[in-house]
């Protein structure tokens, strides 16, 4: 349905996007990983149009959206990263509005207000103004401006930064709810989880690139040492985990600061023992250690050797 | 269309939804208009200072200089001798005079200083006003004068024609026309209370603007114009929307503000075609201006400051405060290049000398110059940069 091809974006003499494609199916929910500054937002603003690509094109059912945009507009709906609302106008009002811009009449915005406001979970609060709401309670209108016109691609850009818990679990429900009835989605965050739980592919960008993409089985394979142990050790010296990177099965050790490493292997259980005391032979004290099931962080780390949210 | 009439919703409503917006648009004009209204005017037309001419030089130019005075309605203007007004003036039941000397036109055709005196009692305030508004009519007289002597020199006509002449032969470009306009007819000016109520309701819609165009700004900070980029709407409209919201709540500040200054303070508009022509042009400069200082500041509150700055230094130089003529002649050739200044003399048209909507084309057509250069420059910066 969308394709990403080859785009480009430069500020001055600092690429910010290089190179990024992917390609999105319909009814498919796509997650855009990526550390702070990686090019998420840049690459969604040039998706919805708002800043022209130096390079590359973005084609839509294969016709590019630089021949149509306002066709294309009409099929998405953007949830920006800020809250881009009116504070001083009350939920119902700004969702009116935003309903009446993306084409609905009044009365067409009038009859989906009830519906949009159901699945933000804010039927209560319509007629209060944005500006006495909590930071969870805007992040769900802003999505909802999104959503009146129905629209066939849903782009979210970070939704659930700086929220409490019970906002976010709600605003994931709604986002996965929404993909089951067929709304495609683009997921934009540096939070792994809320990627690994709601999409089906991914895509992790990093200084503008895409350093990795596919569904999470693809990326699970590509992550070399299918698991990763996280030690937490004193009185470290260079030869003890060089003597630790020569195990057998180890295929990495990452380090990460504050006597804390990753160490990526395979076959966890007998390479454990083996970690231990090649560490105690080399006078490596070892304040603790555990076993953690792969995943997309650990990937990023692998790839980068910095986590997500440093 | 849809989307222009959204858009023009949404603003008429958040800005009437706003109680402080009623304090700008319409509390602080009537508040100004009271004040100023009322310190100029001393309370009424009673008010005002008693002056003297002494016209012991008795010529042609004298004549002229002292007919200039009497036009004034600054003041209550008699004639006396030298010694009534000496004496009048130490009885202080005079507040000065002005001693035109029996050299005063030779003085003047020859191009030395005016033989003129002005005399005011030290408990005078504003004498010093009072003295540059008679100095500034001196002026002109002298222009007419050398103009006259030119004319004679050229054409050998007697001194009387050739004075006469130069009447309607003003040389261009003099610099003091609009002094001229304003006192070759006589009582053409707006008594205080409409001038000050025309003013600030000037002043107002331009500073009431300044927060609406200020409103385009916050949207550009937090993300609702990147937000209206992304939807379907196209910039044009959306860019008109705001216009037309802008026009409309600019109106209905207008608007309300011409009722209540007739039914409080009793202005007399004039011609309501003249005036919704006026108003309208009027309105589509003060949007420009809005715009155009907003295209060129970061933050709202940059605008904020830099706006109020630019509109009340320009309205004290237009005349929004006091009348035009109390300041030096400079002071009112700049004031040619504003705006307010246009404004102001199309309101006095309609109202003082019953003028119609050919009257004020003049004003209309300077405004509309003003208008597309600040639309145009407001607009690009601020949507398209
Ligand atoms: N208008 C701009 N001018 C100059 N540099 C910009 C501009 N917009 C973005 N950048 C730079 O481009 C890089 C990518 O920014 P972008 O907002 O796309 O990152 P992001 O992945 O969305 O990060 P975040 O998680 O913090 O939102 C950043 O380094 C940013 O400083
Ligand atoms: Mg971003």
């Amino acid at each position: 349905m969308l394709d990403v091809m080859e785009l480009s974006k430069r500020y001055g003499d600092r690429e910010v996007v290089k190179n990024v494609s992917f390609h999105i199916d319909q009814g498919e929910a796509f997650g855009l990983l990526g550390p702070n500054g990686a090019g998420k937002s840049t690459t969604i603003s040039m998706i919805c149009g708002l800043i022209a690509s130096d390079h590359g094109d973005i084609q839509w059912a294969h016709q590019s959206i630089k021949r149509s945009p306002v066709l294309i507009k009409k099929k998405i709906g953007l949830v920006p990263q800020e809250i881009a609302l009116y504070p001083m106008m009350s939920a119902k009002d700004n969702l009116l509005f935003w309903g009446e811009m993306y084409g609905l009449t009044r009365r067409e915005a009038s009859q989906r207000l009830k519906e949009v406001l159901a699945y933000v979970g804010l039927e209560a609060r319509a007629k209060d103004k944005v500006e006495t709401f909590s930071g969870g309670m805007k992040r769900r209108i802003n999505i909802g401006a999104a959503l009146m016109h129905r629209p066939e691609l849903l782009i979210m850009d970070e939704p659930t930064v700086g929220i409490d818990p019970q906002s976010r679990n709600h605003i994931l429900d709604t986002v996965k709810k929404l993909n089951e009835e067929g709304m495609t989605i683009i997921y934009t965050s540096h939070y792994m989880e809320e990627v690994e739980m709601l999409c089906d592919r991914v895509a992790i960008m990093d200084h503008g690139e895409v350093i990795a993409d596919g569904t999470h089985q693809d990326l699970r394979q590509r992550l070399v040492g299918g698991t990763m142990v996280h030690a937490v050790l004193e009185k470290v010296t260079h030869e003890g985990i060089a003597a630790i990177e020569q195990l057998p099965h180890v295929e990495e050790v990452v380090e990460k600061g504050e006597g804390q490493y990753e160490i990526f292997v395979q076959h966890p259980h007998q390479t454990l023992s083996r970690i231990v005391t090649a560490a105690v032979q080399n006078g490596i004290m070892i304040s603790s250690i555990d076993v953690k099931e792969p995943n997309l962080e650990s990937l990023f780390l692998q790839l980068t050797g910095r986590s997500l949210r440093d | 269309m849809r989307r222009i009439g959204a858009i023009a919703h949404l603003e008429l409503k958040r800005v009437f939804q706003n109680p402080q917006s009623y304090l700008i648009m319409f509390g602080m004009p009537i508040l100004f208009t009271v004040i100023f209204g009322g310190m100029l005017s001393g309370g009424g037309e009673e008010g005002k200072p008693l002056v003297a001419v002494v016209d012991e030089d008795q010529t042609i130019a004298s004549a002229s200089y002292l007919e200039k005075v009497q036009a004034s309605s600054l003041f209550e203007v008699k004639t006396l001798s030298r010694e009534e007004a000496q004496a009048d003036l130490d009885g202080q039941s005079l507040s000065g005079y002005v001693w035109i000397q029996p050299s005063f036109e030779t003085s003047l055709i020859e191009s030395e200083s005016p033989n003129v005196s002005f005399f005011f009692h030290p408990s005078v305030e504003n004498s010093g006003s009072f003295q540059q508004v008679l100095e500034n009519q001196l002026v002109e007289v002298n222009h007419r004068v050398v103009a006259a002597s030119e004319y004679q020199s050229v054409t050998g006509e007697p001194w009387e024609t050739a004075y006469e002449k130069m009447n309607v032969d003003q040389p261009a470009g003099s610099g003091v026309q609009t002094i001229d306009v304003i006192a070759n007819e006589a009582a053409t000016e707006m008594d205080t209370l409409t001038a000050r109520s025309t003013g600030f309701a000037i002043m107002f819609v331009m500073i009431a603007m300044l927060s609406r165009t200020g409103g385009l700004l916050e949207a550009r900070r937090n993300g609702v114009w990147d937000r209206l980029m992304s939807t379907p709407a196209l910039k044009r409209d959306i860019v008109f929307g705001y216009v037309l919201a802008f026009f409309l709540i600019g109106w209905i500040q207008f608007g309300l503000l011409m009722v209540i200054s007739s039914l409080v303070f009793g202005v007399y508009w004039g011609s309501m075609l003249g005036n919704v022509i006026l108003v309208s042009v009027l309105l589509l400069c003060t949007i420009g201006l809005g715009l155009a200082i907003a295209g060129f500041v970061k933050t709202s509150e940059q605008q904020s400051i830099l706006g109020n700055l630019i509109i009340i230094s320009t309205c004290m130089i237009s005349g929004v405060y006091w009348p035009k003529e109390i300041m030096p002649s400079f002071m009112q050739e700049i004031a040619a290049f504003i705006p307010q200044t246009w404004a102001l003399e199309g309101f006095t048209e309609l109202a003082v000398r019953a003028g119609t909507l050919t009257d004020i084309f003049l004003p209309i057509v300077i405004l509309l110059a003003f208008t597309v250069v600040l639309l145009s420059i407001g607009v690009h910066r601020t949507a398209w940069k």
